[in-house]
């Protein structure tokens, strides 16, 4: 806005009483234009009302339009002809899925030749640590940032509330270590298969935990806490990160953590 | 939510904002008939997407920009074509026009309406016409358009500046504006990212 002491031009004043036009009437640039006007005198406030009754001319003339006879019928019967996709099956989710799945078989290709598994773990826990892997780290379009989480929330119960009844799974709160606090969580899926990524922070880092099912990845029985670094031994030295593993009573997990040099007692699970 | 939930909720959608759709979309290519095309369009895909909304009170804004992406693809398959000259109103004379006595004078004037909407680059156009036909808020359309709310502002001012300056022949009340081209942006043609500042 102008200051006060020096008369604006006509050409800034148009343009300016032409934006505060399209504003809502309590709005402060609005309001101050107003009080601008009144100051200049009859002919600039006649100006002012002239804009507005011509704005409110052009929205009725606008408005102007009926849609088609039978538009409605047409729309109503819809239904009637396609399903619904399933939730994990739109378009944005099919991209993210197709993307984790090209990631996933370059990390397969590079990681399975190099590294076995950990005892015990067997092939197809490696193929959900380089699955977590590429899926969390910077790199990848799929990766869990808070802005992106479905439910943003520290409380375990919305998230609950608000993803239950899309899950084909429990949702359960996996147990970690310290004072790990939830950010947030999403559904989503890993190969198809349907997750849950929780986000957390422990002050310093923030992670992410996916909670899956063991069956849909061919892993029989609960998980041993196991941990992989499948990026770091894909040849990857600047996407160093941990895949720590394990089974509980109420559910799978996989915890993906960006640098792999914590001690082992000070990771988060 | 259960199947029947979903097509109740869906026709909701239909009863309250078909109209407004298609008035917008309408507005937007100045066809009817591809105006059409493009709400049927629209809800197809928003009914096929259905359980992607996570928040049923956004609907409206999720409708929007389904259309608002059908639309681009729309400008962009006809730039490949040569130019369809036919508009809104001269369609709405072609099946009918309106039921009262003064449509004709109603109709002419509406054309020159739509012949300047028409003209007009859609980086102006979108966010004048959500704020003066969809009603939104100068800050709601910043933030559907993910513009600042100067450039929104600014180019809604330019909008209807250009549109007046169409439609300056038929427009007696407004003839005390100062209508001028000195400020004007060159051109550039359809801008359907809306991504930079004007």
């Amino acid at each position: 806005m102008n200051s006060a002491s020096t008369p604006p031009s006509p050409d800034d004043l148009d343009r300016r009483m032409g934006e505060a036009a399209a504003l809502s009437p309590e709005h402060p640039l609005r309001q101050a234009v107003v009080r601008e006007v009144v100051t200049l005198g009859a002919d600039v406030e006649r100006r002012w009302l002239d804009l507005l009754r011509a704005d409110e001319q052009l929205r009725l003339e606008l408005a102007r339009v009926n849609p088609p006879p039978g538009l409605h019928d047409r729309l109503l019967a819809i239904p009637d002809d396609v399903r619904p996709r399933a939730w994990w099956r739109s378009p944005g989710r099919l991209a993210i899925g197709i993307a984790a799945m090209v990631l996933f078989s370059i990390g397969v290709v590079l990681f399975v030749p190099e590294v076995a598994p950990a005892p015990g773990a067997g092939k197809n826990l490696g193929r959900v640590a380089v699955l977590t892997a590429t899926s969390a780290t910077s790199a990848s379009p799929t990766q869990p940032r808070p802005q992106a989480m479905e439910v943003n929330s520290s409380d375990w119960a919305k998230v609950v509330e608000a993803l239950d009844d899309r899950a084909p799974f429990r949702l359960a709160r996996p147990a970690l270590r310290g004072d790990a606090r939830l950010l947030g969580a999403s559904l989503a899926t890993l190969d198809d298969h349907p997750v849950l990524v929780s986000l957390w922070t422990d002050g310093n880092r923030t992670f992410p935990v996916y909670q899956y099912r063991a069956g849909d990845f061919g892993i029989s029985g609960p998980v041993e806490r196991t941990i992989m670094c499948p990026m770091e031994a894909a040849g990857h030295p600047r996407m160093r990160c941990r895949v720590i593993l394990w089974s509980d009573a109420n559910g799978d997990y996989a915890l993906v953590l960006d640098v792999g040099d914590l001690p082992d007692d000070q990771l988060p699970a | 939510m259960r199947d029947d939930q979903l097509r109740s909720t869906y026709e909701g959608w239909v009863r309250d904002y078909a109209a407004d759709l298609f008035r917008a979309a309408a507005r937007l290519c100045g066809q009817r008939d591809v105006a059409e095309e493009l709400v049927q369009e629209t809800f197809y895909e928003a009914w096929r997407s259905v359980r992607s909304l996570h928040d049923i009170a956004r609907a409206r804004m999720w409708l929007l920009t389904i259309l608002r992406r059908r639309y681009a693809r729309w400008v962009r398959d006809e730039t490949r074509k040569p130019r369809n000259n036919r508009s809104l109103e001269t369609d709405c004379k072609r099946i009918g026009g309106t039921a009262d006595g003064s449509a004709g004078e109603l109709l002419d004037q509406l054309d020159e309406l739509q012949a300047a909407l028409n003209v007009l680059d859609d980086r102006y156009k979108l966010p004048f016409l959500l704020v003066f036909l969809e009603g939104m808020t100068c800050e709601q359309t910043a933030r559907f358009l993910d513009l600042p709310l100067g450039t929104v502002l600014s180019r809604i001012h330019r909008a209807r500046t250009r549109l007046r300056m169409s439609l300056a022949p038929h427009e007696q009340p407004a003839a005390t504006l100062k209508l001028h081209r000195s400020n004007d942006e060159p051109s550039d043609g359809p801008n359907i990212g809306l991504g930079g500042a004007s």
